[in-house]
């Protein structure tokens, strides 16, 4: 099961970030981390390497979302 | 659950999330980063974490490596590194997994009627020992730009100081060759003057047949996270296609093979015109250079209105015409190099160096840099990135070319094997003064019959696998098969293309199981330690040349002595007596890594490549040369070469100057280079170009990157890229099967159409990773006449439907 540490960049002006911010914690594969500035640090826990990937992927179609980077992977084992 | 999992599986949500909160407070810009970084560290939880450089490609990102009970088991971007700052690629997080693959190979093997079958490692190393003994002259050396330092040292030491041969040779050879003959006829010096910070201050960054979204992605982020923080960069993308990397600039080149050097004579001929060059820097630092029929590596003399005249012919509309780039695109390239007030940063890595003319088109984008005074200020570089971690480190500085000896000094020049031999401590007369085969000239001697002049029997690969690499691989190696009296030695740490040739296989350490030092793309030099054990007899590479050259003392190989009787690779203990190091039980005893690095490190002074003792690099993400220490006894690493505010080997007074000048003056170079076709172009037989090349997932073989399984899930085969109306025209649709044809082979693959990349009519895109689809079979072995660097990025080939099934494979 591969946990992830993602930091999402909400796009300027952040103000749209408040509804990233509903959404995300709103979905139980995410654990949001104090927002700093323009940046959302959270963890991704998924079944597998797919969902990791489609979750990823909602993140960063997620209207008010400019980026997407991964800070952390930690595998269980493959 | 078990308790362990749940444990573990808190650590790694706590890991997690430090890391990421650490990163988001980086990307933000918090005020104080360093106190930060210092409140958050990662979590404990009985795992160790310990720093080192990413395996993959030359950006040097660093990694925090978490150990528990023996095993990696989680990856986080180091937020002390000034690469990466926390960040890493899709590749860089999966990193760990690379060491996990099932297949790991764990023990010697030699090649029996035919089948791979276990030997000891003392069998291995007698029969190593027997070939160099038997015939060393025709042994050769084969490594690569993922040598760590201490590995291309101890090789190159072996093979020059031991065997008196300059039969060695790594990869890059391959991949950055033609760099290095552009850096060395430009400045009198390898290597780039500037540094990622570059792509921090440029309000332009022009990547010529490049495409760092994929292949340096790290890299690409600095710059789009300047954007999105609002600062207004123009990109522009000159290339054969489009890339993730299009998709991200405003203006995109599209060229034709070969038009990037009608494009830099193009820019240099408007700057000249428009009266919009940088009179003063040309006239203070800059000398003016033509290209020579036949061609020699520092060509003749030119004065400035010789080279003006020469560029005169490169008019907008006849770069046009050769380029296919529009007039207009040309004037605005030259526009922009012609005004003072914005900052220009060009970067370049394999479409420039895999070039027949790479040397010609290195020099060209030099040239435009200097003309235009955009050099030697922050932002304003013209650099090459590297593909592989230690090109620069290993390939570069330890000189493990078959022309090079340490410190960038050359085999030909008899003040250099003398210095060598000194420091070595050899009979004067023991370097050979001959440079020995380059890669592509020691395969063709292997595989051709010894009777016939293949004067090559025994080739030792390590770090590397040529059975993929190697262009025109069927002539270049796979030949090899058919002729009995050739040894292929190989040392992977997992099944390739060419342990799949090999009469013996070594199982190596890999990354973090063991010591290792790597150069980057940047100059800076990385250093980290062990930190798990290899799988079950898998060793140091290290260990393997070092073992290989006692077996070759004691079987009185005169060269393995120095001129005091003493062996070649004689190590000492702090009290210093010697330590056994060629028997692997007390490898580890001393750490030879800094045993090696320290012999070197004075080598690197003769060019001012000053690199940082080895207990500094222990302290620090690595340390940018030249590093000098100052009266304060702080070692402090060099930004930016060749100017007065930045690097210690230039006086304020002097304010720019290149010190190790082709024309002795502390001037560089100004190259003019003619626009010539490409050594092979299409025609009614072939009618497409085929250009190969990396994607983001996989990393050069995919020997590691496809047995890591999210990323070979995420790009499991290799394909062909097509335009959607050539494909239309060949009634092709998405996943059917072609089959490709060049000259020298076919291939049958999938077609992708309008995919990731977006190749022009007649033109189509094969990537390398796919060790069942070997495109290598396929691309031509043409070379740059100065460094020796095959073109792997245009052929001519043809393409014709053969069936609807989904299934490719290697006809």
């Amino acid at each position: 099961m591969p946990i992830s540490g993602l930091v999402v960049t909400i796009q300027r002006p952040i103000e749209c970030g408040a509804e990233v911010m509903r959404r995300v914690q709103a979905d139980a594969r995410f654990t949001c981390g104090e927002p700093c500035g323009d940046r959302l640090p959270l963890v991704l826990e998924a079944e597998d390497d797919a969902a990791a990937r489609q979750a990823h992927d909602w993140l960063h179609s997620l209207p008010g979302v400019a980026h997407v980077d991964v800070a952390f992977v930690g595998f269980l084992d493959e | 659950m078990r308790p362990h999992d749940l444990d573990r599986r808190n650590f790694l949500k706590m890991s997690a999330l430090a890391a990421a909160t650490a990163l988001a407070h980086a990307q933000a810009g918090l005020p104080d980063d360093d106190a930060l970084r210092e409140t958050e560290p990662l979590p404990d939880l009985d795992v160790t974490w310990n720093k080192a450089p990413c395996r993959f490609c030359g950006t040097g990102c660093h990694v925090q490596v978490g150990v528990r009970d023996g095993r990696v088991v989680a990856i986080a971007g180091d937020q002390l590194a000034d690469v990466n700052k926390g960040l890493l690629c899709v590749k860089g997080y999966h990193v760990g997994m690379i060491l996990y693959g099932k297949d790991r190979l764990k023990q010697p093997m030699l090649r029996k009627r035919g089948v791979l079958e276990p030997i000891s490692w003392d069998e291995a190393l007698d029969i190593m020992a027997k070939r160099v003994m038997d015939n060393p002259a025709g042994f050769a050396f084969y490594g690569s730009g993922q040598w760590t330092i201490p590995e291309g040292y101890a090789a190159q030491k072996l093979m020059k100081a031991g065997l008196s041969s300059n039969h060695i040779e790594p990869n890059a050879r391959l991949c950055m060759a033609s760099a290095v003959t552009g850096f060395l006829s430009t400045y009198g010096v390898d290597e780039p003057a500037g540094c990622y910070e570059d792509l921090d201050e440029c309000n332009v960054l022009i990547m010529w047949g490049n495409n760092p979204a994929e292949m340096h992605p790290v890299l690409f982020s600095r710059v789009i996270d300047r954007r999105i923080r609002g600062d207004d960069v123009m990109l522009i993308d000159i290339g054969t296609r489009r890339t993730r990397t299009t998709q991200y600039c405003q203006h995109y080149l599209e060229m034709k093979p070969h038009g990037d050097l009608a494009i830099a004579n193009g820019i240099a001929h408007l700057l000249i015109k428009n009266g919009t060059y940088d009179k003063d820097f040309v006239a203070k630092f800059c000398n003016f250079r033509t290209d020579t029929e036949p061609t020699t590596l520092n060509g003749q003399a030119i004065d400035f209105d010789q080279y003006k005249q020469k560029v005169a012919q490169y008019t907008p509309e006849y770069v046009e015409e050769v380029s296919g780039v529009p007039a207009e695109k040309i004037r605005l390239l030259g526009d922009l190099f012609g005004r003072r007030d914005v900052r220009i940063t060009s970067v370049w890595c394999m479409g420039m160096n895999q070039h027949t003319r790479g040397t010609a088109i290195n020099r060209l984008v030099h040239g435009v840099h200097l003309l235009s005074g955009h050099f030697g200020k922050p932002g304003d570089a013209p650099t090459s990135l590297t593909g592989q971690p230690s090109a620069c480190g290993t390939a570069r500085e330890v000189g493990t070319l078959c022309h090079l000896l340490p410190g960038g000094r050359l085999v030909a020049k008899e003040e250099h094997r003398r210095d060598c031999e000194q420091r070595w401590n050899l009979p004067e007369g023991r370097i050979k003064a001959e440079p020995g085969y380059h890669t592509v000239q020691m395969f063709e001697k292997f595989c051709t019959p010894t009777d016939e002049g293949g004067d090559i029997t025994t080739v030792f690969v390590q770090v590397t696998n040529p059975g993929q690499t190697l262009p025109d691989v069927h002539r270049l190696l796979q030949a090899k098969e058919k002729l009995k009296d050739k040894f292929l030695i190989v040392s992977d740490v997992y099944p390739t293309a060419t342990t799949a040739l090999a009469d013996l296989v070594l199982p190596a350490a890999l990354w973090v199981e063991k010591n290792g030092i790597y150069g980057n793309s940047e100059r800076r030099t990385q250093q980290w330690f062990k930190m798990v054990k290899p799988p079950g007899e898998a060793r140091d590479d290290t260990w393997m040349t070092i073992a290989l050259a006692r077996r070759l003392y004691d079987l009185g190989h005169p060269g393995m002595k120095d001129k005091d009787g003493k062996f070649l690779f004689q190590v000492t203990n702090d009290a210093g007596e010697e330590v056994p190091v060629w028997d692997w039980e007390h490898y580890y005893d001393v750490n030879v890594d800094r045993a090696l690095y320290e012999e070197y490190r004075p080598f690197t002074h003769l060019k001012h490549k000053n690199v940082a003792p080895y207990d500094e690099l222990v302290q620090a993400r690595g340390l940018r040369w030249p590093v000098v220490e100052k009266e304060n006894g702080v070692w402090q690493e060099t930004k930016f070469r060749f100017v007065a505010e930045y690097d210690p080997f230039v006086t304020k007074e002097e304010g720019v100057k290149f010190y190790h000048s082709v024309t002795e003056d502390n001037r560089a170079l100004i190259w003019f280079c003619p626009w010539e076709p490409p050594e092979e172009s299409p025609d009614s037989e072939y009618p497409f170009w085929l250009c190969t090349g990396r994607v983001l997932e996989h990393w050069h073989t995919g020997t590691m990157t496809m047995r890591t399984p999210p990323l070979k899930r995420a790009m499991p085969q290799a394909y062909v890229e097509m335009n959607r109306d050539d494909a239309r025209k060949l009634a092709l649709s998405n996943g059917e099967i072609v089959l490709l044809t060049t000259r020298r082979g076919e291939l049958e693959l999938p077609v992708w159409i309008d995919g990731r990349g977006r190749p022009p009519r007649g033109t189509v895109f094969v990537p390398f990773f796919d060790e069942r689809l070997l495109v290598n079979e396929l691309t031509l072995a043409a070379i740059d006449p100065h460094s020796k660097q095959p073109d792997y990025k245009k052929c001519a080939a043809a393409i014709r439907k053969i069936s609807h099934t989904q299934t490719a494979q290697k006809t």
